[in-house]
């Protein structure tokens, strides 16, 4: 029975694990400029050329700061769409459902096009805020850090919105009736009893959003016009511009680093809460 | 007592629609900027046309492109989903340690950043002789693909009642013909919806292609993407985007009405 | 026939079958019953192949059958959920097994609507398995059995899934048609109503044991230990303390004044026992009489339209008798009863052993 397994597990580890080993053994190689590739000896020179440079920081803290920034959004928005969703029956919620989880399966390079569009100079948002009368000359949103957010924050928001909707509708209804019973009105039945239900479900899609931010990179690439740098930008910009591997490999590296300290947080979080629990 | 229920409910529909015309602002602007009749972007439309509706049938480029995207999407996915079954059949009754550790390793695509993948592989087949080869860019989005599968086919399996194979084998089937005429017939309705998923994802996936796709053989969101860092801004794309996305419109319905599978992201 | 011979089986480290040996003649119903654990369903995955690796050897009509895999032991499988195929009609799934034996067509034709007409389904043969009822559903599991002409046919808690009214007629209907068909027949249960009334023999199970192997009433009359006794019957029978020092007898402490009316029990050695007498075999008294009769406390009457419930505690004890009087008694009061000693067994207080049980009843 087991044996079932191999096929597909021979396939993940020819081209899904073995890159990453690769790219980790590729980030101590030492780069030439003007050689395409990488060669001997090994050396932390990707790594320290990393820390050393203040460049390299500002493009961390600032992915990693827009990336917080996107989540936090995406919760606060994320969070009345959930709640009505959950509420909703039949063809309405089916309807809801299919539009929440469009935009994931257009893809993101048609969400991509989509703010490019509104958010270009000759752009939707521009000529609206001209016909207002709001202003005069177009405001450059993209190539910004604000339009990379916007864009962040529409991508991942039915990342955020699912889990949500999905704990709240685990919520018994007669957890509620029972608090109703006791004399609490609708906004204590809220913020007392189903506000603190949810936080499980704003947790885990808070955790997914920021990481993925993190990840991203056709949306920062796209929407910042490659005038704002984030993590996947330079990954690709070493990898395919300018050619230097292992400095390349060694910012995947450090981001992977980031991703697994997000990752047993949120784990060491949970054991700690179910320990609580029982 | 009941206004303010009455006020509340409507705020809360307010904020809803609010989000939901956020999270769809993009979409709709491809698709009203399709329609526009000039050669830039334009939402609302300068004047209304369906001029690169037409210029979209005949472009070669974008066909062959899309063409391409077609045939990396169907074949992954087909790939996937005859390695699959076995896999979910083997993490239903394999042995537990072996089984979770192989689960966690078969949804990672999910989770991990896809420009690292990219890298990766591009870095490790890039001496070899199969790069940009077809095979290996099937090979790449049949990994893309398989954590949809392997949880829909899994959630399947697990809606699935074993007892059934055992009245088989007591009739005298072999497990080979238990599998064929009782278990598969089963699960399919699951495969389907696995496979579609899979196909759509497949078809969008922008990043790992740019990667270790041939340069002779683009796919179409790798051409769409190009066109958009150099020339900007395209309505014939908008086009092609728009029918995309009427196309997913209605997929999803069907996949929403008929298995619920919105259950399967994240 | 089927043979078990000195079965035993080990599940990591807990053994759950010790040296079970059980010959089921031909044409014979018989029912394995047991409390949960006890080994019963073990023994029914055990014969039907779905489990191997146990000790001892499984014969059908002398062939060791061990090492043949479970589809090719021909052995009807009836299951508690039936199993039914869902994507497949009543007639394809009586038709399966038929497939799978590699029978010509024209044949597997003829046979299935032989095995419908059976179980009285003739008419079902296009509809789904989930548009039958329960009842229907059973008998299309055991048209697929009758279909293949199985040696043995295993049913797995035959009744346990069907509403209380629809049992008692199924009981009889299962019996009928078994006894028609003449296959030698298993049935597994933990209901002793179920056995009672199906099984020409019953083997009680407990732990991995056959504690008893026999004709009902064999059982119900003269069973072999405590657990066989008070397994059997409901409301299940009463243990009182039985005490023997010398000449005295006293019975949950209250001494036998009257040596003659203990008939047997005045030749048991000395010793603790448990006396077991069914609340069937108990008179209730308004007021004692010169008879051995047992003081007692009424603590709750139940009247059930053909029989009355009673049951008193004597020295902190909880016991039941059974009468079918429609009496004016009421809890609280104080009631006295007789016990009928020539109905009783008698079993040893440590072991649970039957030391001494009447003589079977000769109408039995």
């Amino acid at each position: 029975m087991n044996m079932l397994l191999l096929p597909l597990a021979a396939l993940f580890f020819v081209m899904f694990i073995i890159p990453f080993f690769y790219l980790l053994y590729t980030s101590f190689l030492t780069y030439t400029s003007g050689q395409v590739s990488p060669g001997m000896p090994f050396t932390l020179g990707s790594y320290l050329k990393f820390f050393r440079d203040s460049y390299y920081a500002v493009v961390i803290g600032r992915t990693l700061w827009l990336s917080l920034l996107s989540a936090v959004i995406c919760t606060i928005m994320a969070y009345p769409l959930a709640f009505f969703m959950a509420r909703a029956q039949g063809y309405l919620k089916t309807i809801l459902l299919v539009l929440v989880t469009l935009p994931l399966i257009s893809g993101v390079v048609v969400q991509t096009m989509g703010w490019y569009g509104l958010l270009a100079a000759y752009g939707t948002v521009n000529n609206i805020l001209k016909a207002l009368h709001i202003i005069h000359d177009p405001i450059q949103f993209l190539g910004t850090s604000s339009a990379i957010v916007i864009g962040l924050v529409q991508s991942f928001l039915p990342y955020m919105v699912l889990p949500i909707m999905n704990i709240l509708q685990v919520i018994p209804k007669n957890v509620l009736e029972a608090a109703e019973n006791l004399g609490a009105n609708g906004a204590q039945r809220f913020f007392r009893i189903t506000f603190p239900l949810s936080l499980g479900g704003v947790g885990a899609g808070f955790v997914l959003v920021f990481g993925a931010c993190l990840s991203s990179y056709t949306t920062p690439s796209i929407l910042g016009s490659g005038k704002v740098q984030v993590i996947g930008t330079v990954v690709y910009q070493q990898a395919m511009q300018l050619f230097n591997w292992p400095f390349s490999a060694a910012i995947s590296m450090i981001l992977l680093v980031l991703l697994l300290i997000l990752a047993v947080a949120t784990s060491l979080k949970a054991k700690r809460k179910a320990a609580n629990a029982a | 007592m009941k206004r303010q229920k009455h006020l509340s409910r409507f705020l809360l529909a307010l904020a809803a629609i609010v989000v939901l015309v956020f999270l769809l602002a993009p979409i709709i602007a491809v698709i009203g900027g399709s329609f526009n009749g000039e050669g830039y972007f334009s939402f609302p439309p300068d004047t209304w046309s369906v001029r690169w509706y037409q210029a979209a049938a005949s472009n070669e480029e974008h066909l062959s492109s899309l063409a391409h995207s077609l045939k990396v999407a169907s074949v992954a996915t087909l790939i996937s989903v005859v390695l699959c079954i076995p896999a979910s059949l083997a993490l239903v009754k394999g042995s537990r340690k072996l089984t979770s550790f192989m689960k966690k390793i078969f949804m990672a695509p999910i989770f991990l950043p896809a420009i690292v993948w990219g890298v990766g592989m591009l870095l490790f087949f890039g001496k070899t002789n199969v790069r940009g080869s077809f095979g290996l860019l099937v090979a790449a989005h049949v990994v893309l693909v398989t954590p949809y599968l392997i949880r829909v086919v899994g959630s399947s399996l697990d809606e699935f009642n074993f007892t059934l194979e055992d009245a088989a084998i007591s009739l005298g089937a072999t497990p080979a013909q238990t599998f064929l005429r009782v278990t598969l017939p089963l699960i399919s309705p699951g495969v389907v919806v696995g496979a579609v998923f899979g196909f759509m994802i497949s078809f969008s996936e922008l990043i790992i292609t740019l990667f270790i796709a041939g340069s002779n053989f683009t796919t179409f969101p790798v051409r769409v993407y190009s066109e958009m860092r150099t020339e900007g801004l395209n309505p014939m794309v908008l086009a092609y985007s728009t029918i995309i996305v009427v196309v997913v419109l209605v997929i999803s319905i069907i996949g929403e009405k008929c298995a619920r599978w919105s259950r399967f992201f994240s | 026939m089927l043979e078990l011979k000195n079965i035993s089986k080990s599940y990591k480290s807990n053994q759950v079958l010790k040296d079970v040996n059980l010959t089921v003649n031909d044409g014979e119903m018989i029912a394995l019953l047991g409390p949960s654990g006890s080994g019963k369903t073990t023994i029914l995955r055990l014969i039907a192949g779905f489990l191997d690796g146990n000790d001892g050897e499984i014969l059908l009509d002398g062939k060791n059958i061990n090492t043949i895999p479970a589809h090719l032991r021909n052995i009807g499988v009836v299951f508690q959920d039936y199993a039914l195929f869902p994507h497949m009609t009543v007639e394809q799934n009586v038709e399966f097994g038929l497939k799978m034996h590699k029978v010509p067509q024209e044949e597997r034709k003829a046979r299935v609507k032989e095995a419908l007409s059976v179980v009285g389904l003739q008419e079902y043969g296009a509809r789904f398995p989930k548009q039958l009822s329960g009842g229907q559903q059973q008998r299309v599991a055991i048209a697929r059995v009758v279909a293949i002409r199985a040696k043995v046919m295993l049913l797995d808690e035959p009744l346990s899934n069907l509403d209380a009214k629809l049992r008692r007629q199924v009981r009889v209907e299962l019996k009928e048609l078994q006894r028609k068909l003449n296959i030698t027949t298993v049935i597994v249960t933990h209901d002793q109503e179920e056995a009672m009334t199906m099984g020409d023999r019953i083997a009680i199970l407990n732990d991995g044991h056959i504690q008893q192997l026999g004709k009902p009433m064999e059982l119900y009359r003269q069973p072999a230990n405590k657990f066989v006794a008070g397994f059997l019957g409901t409301p299940s029978i009463n243990f009182f303390d039985l005490h023997r020092c010398g000449p005295a007898t006293g019975i949950q402490n209250v001494a036998v004044s009257a040596p003659a009316q203990l008939g047997h029990l005045s030749s048991l050695p000395d010793g603790h026992y448990d006396l077991g007498v069914r609340p069937e075999d108990m008179v209730y008294l308004k007021q004692p009489d010169d008879a051995f009769c047992l003081p007692a406390d009424v603590t709750l009457v139940e009247h059930l339209g053909a029989e009355t419930l009673i049951y008193f505690s004597s020295n902190a004890k909880a016991f039941c008798c059974r009468t079918e009087l429609s009496l004016s008694v009421e809890q609280g009061q104080k009631a006295w009863f007789h016990l009928n000693f020539a109905r009783a067994s008698i079993f040893d207080s440590e072991s649970g052993k039957c030391v001494y049980s009447p003589d079977s009843d000769p109408q039995i």
